[in-house]
This record gives structure tokens, C-alpha cells and sequence, in this order.
């Protein structure tokens, strides 16, 4: 059931009752605003609507060079936002998020957007042919303590032009020093074929989308990265429950979430126990209740084998079924 | 405990040992030749653990002749009439059982006095072992500058199982590039540095690398794999991770478009700080694997490494590179951790449980698990509930996610349902 913001509560009391129930009284005009806020916020973060809160800062070198030049004919066709500023480090590009308070209305003309910009932690230099001489290493070598003083606790990016594997090196020769300012210096190396004021155009799409979905990925993220292991996993498999069907399958769903549990297991647990609360009321129920589990005998589906010994549940599977089904502390291990 | 006890009589032969001791004496001291004999037969006869009861048995003793036999039958005879011997032999050897039990019950009685003394049980070999591992996990290992090597161990399965083809590829390239290299299980990623001193320890540098060409990235994103073994390779505690991402012909033909395979690329180093590196095929994905380890060789060389729990590692950042001194994780510790089965806690299954539910998201499980952690935990509280109602609706409160949406109603009634009604 919806509890959609903008019914006239006025018109229909049932409604708003339903509603107080489950939220509370919440006349409260600062929770309403807050609760404003945080919707805008997630609609802004939103994968499609974020792109258009975010914006490049391209400086003013690359007006001068000639890939700077194809990239800024070229990047009009998109629709990349971006500035023209002059950065603290030549040939940089930066990428700043608008936390203004209006928001894009769609179908106005313009933005209508606030000039209250913040810089996201992301910065791309680029290193054009000329300075990939193997004379101007040390130049390079500063790069990276150079970027960290322009723009400090940023993950930085560096493109330059692909490499030609020249024969004279010997395989794992590193003569323009690229894995050393990726080691040394944590640089992010990016080689671009040619074109290149084209293929940097993708590459910047590809970023700026990234940079505007980040919010997004890291709210999402939040809660996930505190299990060990990665849970979002299976869609694929849910059970849809309707009018009291389906649970049977539920259940054997939720058996399987046991490493141990093979599908003879499952099964043979189900004959038992067609339900949670048969094996809830086993192990309240009965003292021995893990012994007489773990001796349930399995039911292979080949039929009775000479040389099979493990046909019981087993004590591990068994003990693991209790301790999840009764423990009161979530970081017991199974 | 059984303890096997050996009995063994002090004198097996007291009668026949005395006689041949007297037969002895007579013949030295009347010089005869028999003397020689005798001594040797009475040396085997002391030897002897096991009772005699007549000559003829004697026979198979070194030293007993013919003669000797009849002569000890002889004054068995006579020894026998004049003692007046009632006991049978078959009584005899029931009375030496008798002795026999006898020591036995003295040596038990013994042995439990000594296990009332010392009641401390010598713990099973699985408690010491897992003792002896808990030790090891705990100590702390110092590697002074110099002390170490820095090798390259290169996982097994790098080949994701395909073929054993492919990996001593790997090996012949890696050789031919003169970078040593050491292959081994990895529970995770498929190439890592380790600094290994001459005591055996290992301790893992802080990088770790994934190897992937492009067909097996576009294969991992579309089955869902990419995601999890993102999550795994962020969640092993060495900073640094990196794909190697190597070009599968002209990248055509790879099940996705070339485009969504760069954005997810994209979205690897800007989201999550991987580091991805772009290669053309094998050898040049081993060129680079070997760059790198002379490179890390360089840089750690004139460090000195302790050892460092994966709690204490902390954020790495640039500067961590240039210390004199670096906490790193045991090898040991790695494998462990990372194991795909190692162990799950009550919470972690209880989560995905719940997700198994149609239209019960993420969000919505992690906020049930917030407010009731484990199963039980949620069923004491359905118990708690005055009236069944009251419990249908216990969840339907929960706000969810960001924007705080409850949790609603039927979801709420079908997981009383589950978990409270009987249905087959």
C-alpha cells in the first residue's frame, strides 16, 4: 500500500489514519523539511537524473594544444557540462557536483541551478607527446607530488598517448617510468589510442558518468561492505509468496543458504520438517534435539548404495541448523 | 586408556635352575667334561622367560642333550615322590593366572592414584594443534632490510581452470623475462607479492592483482560474478588492487558491447579505487607483472616489515610508500581469511535468508537485521507479542533505506506466516 505525500488527507481521514499509524504523528514542519531534503538528495543521486548535476573544469591549456582544440569542437555534440577555468596545474580536468538548492525542473529552458558548486575527489592530467621523452622523466616524477599540492586527498588520473612498444627494449623494461608512477606515486595511467582528442571525449564520458553515480553506488555500498561476504547476489532465485503458497519453497530456499546443504540434504530435511516451525518446536521441544537431527538419515535419490556411509544429517550441519535457529548473538559463526 | 602389561617372572625356573646349579658345582669340582655343557645350559635356562614343568620341554634350550632331559625327569620323579606334590600342572598355571591378575589389579590401583595426583588431562592432538595455530597467528614477525626476498606467487586456477596450457604459458613468459615466481593455491586474486625471509615467514605486500581478458570480464559482469569478486578482492585487506584487464583479440564479439565493458571498467577505478591496467595479450601482461616486481623489489628493499592483523592495518596512504617502516599481513593470515567458505556469522545468513523473499530488498532485509539480528531474536519477539495480530504487524513499522518507507504490512504477515504457521 502507498502512502503517497500529496493525498488530501482533509478528503479522505481513513487514509491519513493508515498513515499516522505507521508513521507516526508527523505534523512536526522541521521533519517534513528534513524529510524534503532527503528526497531531493536521493532523486539528484539518482543514476540518469545525477549527470546533470555534474560538471567538468577543463583548463585553459588545452585551448592551446591541438588535442585540447579537436576535444572542445568535439564535445559540444555531447552532453557533457563543462567550464573553462584556469587549474593550479596545466592540461588538468576536474569535476565539480552542484549542491545548490534549486533542482532541474524538466521541461524548463536552462538551468535554473545555483552557482554552489563542490569539487569531487577526481583529477585527470593529461601529458601530451612532447613530454613523453625519456629525458623529461624526472619531470614526470614530480608529477605526482605536484597534483597532491594542487589538489590535495584526490584520486589522480594521467592520459597520455599509447605507447609504442619500441623493439629495442626488452619486455619488462619500463622506460617511460609508467609503473613507477603507478607504484610509487599511486597514479592512475590511462593509454589512449588515436584519435586521442576522441578517445579522450569517451574516456571523460565514461568518468563523468562514474563520478556522477558514486553517491548512488557508495550509499548502497554503505551497509554491504560490512559483510564479509557479498550478499546482494541472487535474484534470480526468490520465491514469490502468494496467499500462503510458496512458503514450502521458501523454506527450502532458506535451507540452502547453509554451505552444507545439498539438495538431498534439503530435501530430507524438509520430509522431517515441512516447515520453520516444526524444527523451531523440535529443538525447544526436545533435549536431544541436535543428536536426533543429526541422525536423520539422508534419502539419496539413487537409492540405497553399498558403499555410501554418509547418509545422516551429520553433527556439523546439524549444530550449525541450532546455533542459527537459536543463537542470540549475530557474529556467532556457523 | 588400556596399557599393555608384560609379566615377566623373576625366577620362571627356580626348581630345574637350582638342580642344574648343584650339577654344575659337583661337575667343577670333579673336573669333568659335562661342566662345560651344564654352564651353557644353565645360561639358557636363566635366560629363559617361560616356565618349564619337564626335561623333555628343556629340549629346545641350547645345552640340553638327551642325557641332561632324563636326568632333570629323573629328580623331577624323585622330587616330586618325596615332596608329595598335589599340584597338578594344569593347577599350577591357574595359580599363575591368579598371580598374574593379581599384578595386574596392583598395577591399576597405581595408576589411578597417579591420575587422582595429576588430574590434568593431556589435551587431544585436534586442541594442541589448534593451540599451536592460534600461537602462530599471535606472533609477531620482524623482517630487518635486506633479510628478505621479494617473490612473485602466481595462483593456480589463473587460468580459471580452463587448462593447465595456459598457466605454464604463463610460467615460460614470466621465466623468460628472468622474473622468479613461485605458484601456489590463492584463496584470492590471481597474482600477490610476498617478502619471505629465511625462516619460512611471509608476509603479503600490499597489492594484489586480477587478471582478466575481456571475454571473461563481459562473462563475469553478465553472470553476476564481477560484483562479488569486486567485493572480495576490496575486502582482503591489501590496499591495492589491481585488474589486469588484456585485450581479447580486437574486443569484438564479447557478449557485450565494448562500451558497457569500459564504463565498468570506468566504474572500478573511480568507484572503487581499483587501479586497471590495459594490456594487448599474455606476454605483455607478464612484462608488466614482471616490471612491477622489479619495481616493488626497488621500493621495498631497504624497508624493515612487521607483521600487522587486519584490524590494525589502517587506510593506506601515499606517504606509506616512502616509510622506513610497513605493517604487513601474514600470508597465512590472507589465505585464511579469504577463503570462499570461510565462515559466516548468524547475521550474514540470516540476511540472505530473508532475501529469498520476492519484493523483500536490501534495504528492507538490512533493517529487519538491524532491529532483530538473528532469527531467534525476532521469534522471542513475535513470542512476546500479547495477540497474533499485534505480531503480524511487528515489522510492518520498519523504515527501510534512505527515504525511511516502512516496511509494510504483507510484508510483515508473510514472515509471521513462515515463520509461525505449520504448512507442509
Amino acid at each position: 500500500m502507498k502512502f503517497p505525500i500529496d493525498v488530501d488527507y482533509y478528503r479522505f481521514p481513513t487514509l491519513a489514519y493508515k498513515r499516522r499509524k505507521l508513521f507516526g504523528n508527523m505534523s512536526n514542519k522541521s521533519d517534513k523539511l528534513h524529510k524534503q531534503v532527503v528526497r531531493e538528495q536521493q532523486k539528484r543521486i539518482k543514476p540518469g537524473e545525477c549527470q546533470k548535476y555534474v560538471r567538468m573544469v577543463i583548463d585553459a591549456g588545452f585551448l592551446h594544444i591541438s588535442v585540447g582544440q579537436e576535444l572542445l569542437q568535439q564535445i559540444n555534440s555531447t552532453d557533457l557540462k563543462y567550464e573553462i577555468r584556469s587549474l593550479p596545474i596545466g592540461n588538468c580536468i576536474i569535476w565539480e557536483r552542484n549542491i545548490g538548492q534549486h533542482t532541474i525542473v524538466p521541461g524548463s529552458s536552462g538551468s535554473a541551478l545555483d552557482e554552489a558548486w563542490k569539487m569531487e575527489n577526481h583529477v585527470l592530467h593529461w601529458i601530451g607527446e612532447s613530454n613523453m621523452h625519456h629525458s623529461q622523466q624526472e619531470q614526470r616524477a614530480c608529477l605526482g607530488h605536484k597534483l597532491r599540492i594542487a589538489f590535495p586527498d584526490c584520486q589522480y588520473t594521467v592520459a597520455l598517448p599509447k605507447l609504442r612498444h619500441s623493439k629495442h627494449s626488452s619486455g619488462s623494461q619500463d622506460p617511460s617510468g609508467l609503473i613507477e608512477l603507478q607504484l610509487l606515486h599511486q597514479l592512475h595511467v590511462e593509454q589512449l589510442g588515436t584519435p586521442e582528442s576522441q578517445e579522450l571525449l569517451c574516456l571523460l564520458q565514461r568518468y563523468t558518468k562514474a563520478i556522477a553515480e558514486t553517491p548512488y553506488k557508495k550509499q548502497r555500498d554503505e551497509s554491504l561492505g560490512l559483510f564479509k561476504k557479498y550478499l546482494a547476489n541472487d535474484k534470480k532465485q526468490c520465491v514469490r509468496v502468494e496467499q500462503g503458497n510458496g512458503y514450502g519453497r521458501l523454506w527450502q530456499q532458506h535451507l540452502n543458504r547453509l554451505p552444507l546443504v545439498t539438495l538431498e540434504v534439503a530435501e530430507s530435511i524438509i520430509a522431517q520438517y515441512p516447515c520453520p516451525k516444526k524444527l523451531l518446536d523440535h529443538f525447544s521441544d526436545d533435549p536431544t534435539a541436535v543428536q536426533s537431527l543429526a541422525d536423520l538419515k539422508i534419502k539419496r535419490c539413487n537409492g540405497p548404495q553399498p558403499l555410501h556411509t554418509e547418509r545422516r544429517i551429520g553433527n556439523v550441519l546439524s549444530n550449525k541448523l541450532y546455533t542459527l535457529y537459536n543463537a542470540r548473538d549475530p557474529n556467532a559463526l556457523i | 586408556m588400556e596399557t599393555r602389561l608384560e609379566v615377566r617372572l623373576r625366577e620362571p625356573n627356580p626348581l630345574f635352575t637350582r638342580w642344574l646349579e648343584r650339577w654344575l658345582r659337583e661337575a667343577e669340582r670333579r673336573q669333568q667334561r659335562s661342566q662345560h655343557k651344564l654352564r651353557q645350559a644353565l645360561e639358557a635356562l636363566k635366560s629363559y622367560p617361560l616356565p618349564l614343568y619337564c626335561g623333555r620341554d628343556c629340549a629346545v634350550l641350547r645345552g640340553f642333550g638327551g642325557t641332561l632331559c632324563q636326568l632333570i625327569d629323573e629328580e623331577l620323579r624323585q622330587h616330586r615322590g618325596a615332596t608329595a606334590e598335589t599340584q597338578p600342572a594344569a593347577a599350577a598355571t591357574a595359580q599363575y593366572e591368579q598371580q598374574v591378575q593379581q599384578v595386574v589389579k596392583a598395577v591399576q590401583e597405581k595408576q589411578l592414584q597417579k591420575a587422582k595426583k595429576c588430574p590434568a588431562k593431556k589435551p587431544t592432538k585436534k586442541a594442541q594443534l589448534e593451540q599451536a595455530a592460534a600461537e602462530e597467528r599471535e606472533r609477531v614477525v620482524e623482517m630487518l632490510p635486506g633479510s628478505f626476498e621479494v617473490l612473485l606467487l602466481v595462483d593456480t586456477q589463473e587460468t580459471s581452470g580452463k587448462n593447465k596450457r595456459v598457466l605454464d604459458q604463463t610460467r615460460s613468459y614470466l621465466q623468460s623475462l628472468g622474473a622468479e615466481h613461485e605458484v601456489r593455491r590463492l584463496t584470492v586474486g590471481d597474482f600477490l607479492w610476498i617478502a619471505r625471509d629465511a625462516d619460512g615467514n611471509e608476509l603479503v605486500l600490499p597489492y594484489i592483482v586480477e587478471r582478466k581478458r575481456m571475454d571473461d570480464l563481459a562473462s563475469s559482469i553478465r553472470d553476476g560474478r564481477f560484483h562479488e569478486q569486486k567485493h572480495r578482492l576490496r575486502q582482503c585487506g591489501l590496499p591495492h588492487v589491481i585488474y589486469l584487464i588484456e585485450d581479447y583479440g580486437d574486443n569484438e564479439q564479447l557478449g557485450l558491447p565494448l562500451d558497457s565493458l569500459l564504463q565498468a571498467l570506468a566504474n572500478a577505478r573511480i568507484q572503487s579505487g581499483i587501479q586497471v591496467v590495459r594490456t594487448e595479450n599474455h606476454y605483455r601482461s607478464m612484462c608488466y607483472l614482471a616490471g612491477m616486481g622489479r619495481a616493488l623489489h626497488q621500493l621495498f628493499l631497504s624497508k624493515s616489515l612487521h607483521s600487522v592483523d587486519r584490524a590494525a592495518l589502517g587506510v593506506p596512504s601515499a606517504s606509506c610508500l616512502t616509510d622506513r617502516r610497513m605493517g604487513l599481513l601474514k600470508f597465512r593470515a590472507l589465505y585464511e581469511d579469504s577463503a570462499k567458505n570461510a565462515q559466516l556469522t548468524v547475521r550474514e545468513v540470516f540476511v540472505q535468508q530473508l532475501l529469498q523473499l520476492h519484493s523483500l530488498s536490501m534495504d528492507r532485509a538490512l533493517a529487519i537485521v538491524e532491529r532483530y539480528p538473528t532469527p531467534r531474536l525476532l521469534l522471542d519477539a513475535y513470542a512476546s507479542c500479547g495477540e497474533q495480530e499485534q505480531a503480524r504487524r511487528l515489522l510492518a513499522g520498519l523504515t527501510c533505506g534512505a527515504l525511511e518507507r516502512p516496511l509494510g504490512e504483507k510484508l510483515s504477515q508473510c514472515l509471521y506466516d513462515f515463520y509461525g504457521s505449520e504448512f507442509r
